[in-house]
């Protein structure tokens, strides 16, 4: 009795159809082997011919060049007008003379900007990534980058030391990193929210599309798909016959042809019946998706 | 037409910080954002600089404010060393993002006040 209970229990991992995505990425990351298992494995070099090209180097990528000139250019116009539009120092004499309005302005706002950004474009799957690569770029690297500035800040700083009013300075400086962080830590959190709720309308939409796109067949139904033939023969004098459920100039759809006269049932394209089986897990591709990303690891 | 130089300046700025922080970033791959830290170290320094010598009637007002409010402040960046530090915070790494938060408080005021001291040194 006690021998079963142990066996019963000694099992660690029942066996169902489930896979797990750790499961998965676990056995479908490949192990490495010879010199790859080395403590430190050996570098290999980019070829010489693709250090020089955009996609390999974001060096050699003009147009990151071009993004991050117009990016700057437009952030540090917007910090130097602001200079403008708003009174140098918060006060006149003493304490809040330490206290630089158009920089911190322009450092929370760059910071709060930079964050919601990133932290949006890091989820936005539904963007091409040459265009999230230049958003991030020209606006987060370039413009965040040149509005909010650490050497005015900096010379503030010391200037209102030499004028040793020290807690003034301190006061100025905490504000500005502690405030900062706030406002970073909103901006990622309202960066992550909006794009959570695109991507909940990207699914609804392409779930709603599939069910557009189902078509239901009854049996002895003819449904003849003449672009994805490719001979006219077969096509021709069946397409009067198309069903009026189906639609008869689908190029997308498989085509389906149940009838017997069909001259050449062998030739129409296989029709892949719906799995309900996980993926099968392969070693010759030792891919997978993340879908936070987007990407395959 | 000045504002429009300045500006340029400090998008000449930006492009410098993209070009060091790829180049530092290609090999450093520690946790610490170093290319950040560095970029910043070295823009307080030149700004400690020019505003000695803007202070020792060196150089005029346009170049210091060409300078320091345009090529400086685009160089530099203050959104980008907050965000690391709340990524690292938000990555559960409490202790780099304090310690970086400390090193990106004090290291600037420390490099300012060098920069002052060597701008001043002709004095």
């Amino acid at each position: 009795m006690s021998d079963s209970v142990n066996t019963i229990g000694a099992e660690p991992q029942p066996s169902t159809q489930e896979i797990s995505v750790a499961q998965v990425r676990a056995q479908s990351m490949p192990e490495p082997q010879g010199a790859a298992a080395a403590a430190k494995p050996p570098q290999i070099p980019l070829a010489p011919i693709k250090r020089v090209q955009a996609r390999f180097n974001p060096l050699a990528d003009g147009m990151l060049y071009l993004v991050v000139f117009l990016g700057g250019t437009l952030g540090t116009a917007m910090r130097y007008g602001l200079s403008f539009i708003l009174p140098a120092t918060a006060g006149t004499e003493g304490f809040w003379h330490a206290f630089h309005v158009p920089t911190f302005t322009a450092n929370m706002a760059a910071c709060f900007i930079f964050a919601c950004l990133t932290s949006y474009l890091s989820q936005a799957v539904w963007i091409r990534k040459r265009v999230r690569e230049l958003t991030s770029r020209g606006i987060g690297m370039g413009m965040c980058g040149g509005f909010s500035t650490l050497s005015a800040l900096a010379i503030e700083e010391l200037t209102t030391l030499q004028g040793s009013v020290v807690a003034g300075a301190v006061f100025y400086m905490l504000v500005s990193f502690l405030l900062g962080l706030v406002v970073a830590y909103l901006g990622a959190r309202l960066g992550l929210a909006l794009a959570a709720g695109k991507t909940a309308k990207v699914a609804i939409a392409a779930v709603c599309q599939q069910q557009q796109n189902w078509r239901h067949v009854t049996a002895g139904e003819t449904i003849v798909v003449p672009a994805a033939q490719g001979n006219g023969t077969a096509a021709s004098p069946a397409a009067p016959a198309a069903s009026p459920s189906g639609m008869p100039g689908a190029p997308n759809a498989a085509s389906i042809a149940p009838d017997a006269n069909d001259p050449a049932p062998a030739a129409t394209a296989p029709i892949n019946p719906p799995s309900y089986e996980p993926a099968p897990i392969t070693d010759e591709i030792p891919l997978v998706g993340d879908p936070t990303t987007g990407e395959a690891h | 037409m000045s504002f429009l130089l300045i500006s340029m300046c400090g998008g000449l700025g930006a492009v410098a910080r993209f070009v060091l922080n790829t180049s530092i970033q290609r090999w450093w791959n520690r946790m610490f954002p170093l290319s950040t830290f560095i970029i910043n170290v070295i823009a307080t320094f030149c700004a400690g600089v020019a505003a000695a010598a803007y202070a020792h009637q060196v150089v005029p007002e346009s170049t210091y404010l060409l300078f320091v409010t345009g090529f400086l402040g685009g160089f530099s960046t203050f959104s980008t060393a907050i965000n690391e530090m709340v990524s690292l915070a938000r990555n559960r790494h409490f202790a780099m993002a304090a310690y970086y938060l400390v090193a990106t408080i004090v290291v600037p005021i420390i490099c300012v006040t060098l920069g002052w001291i060597v701008g001043s040194l002709g004095r």
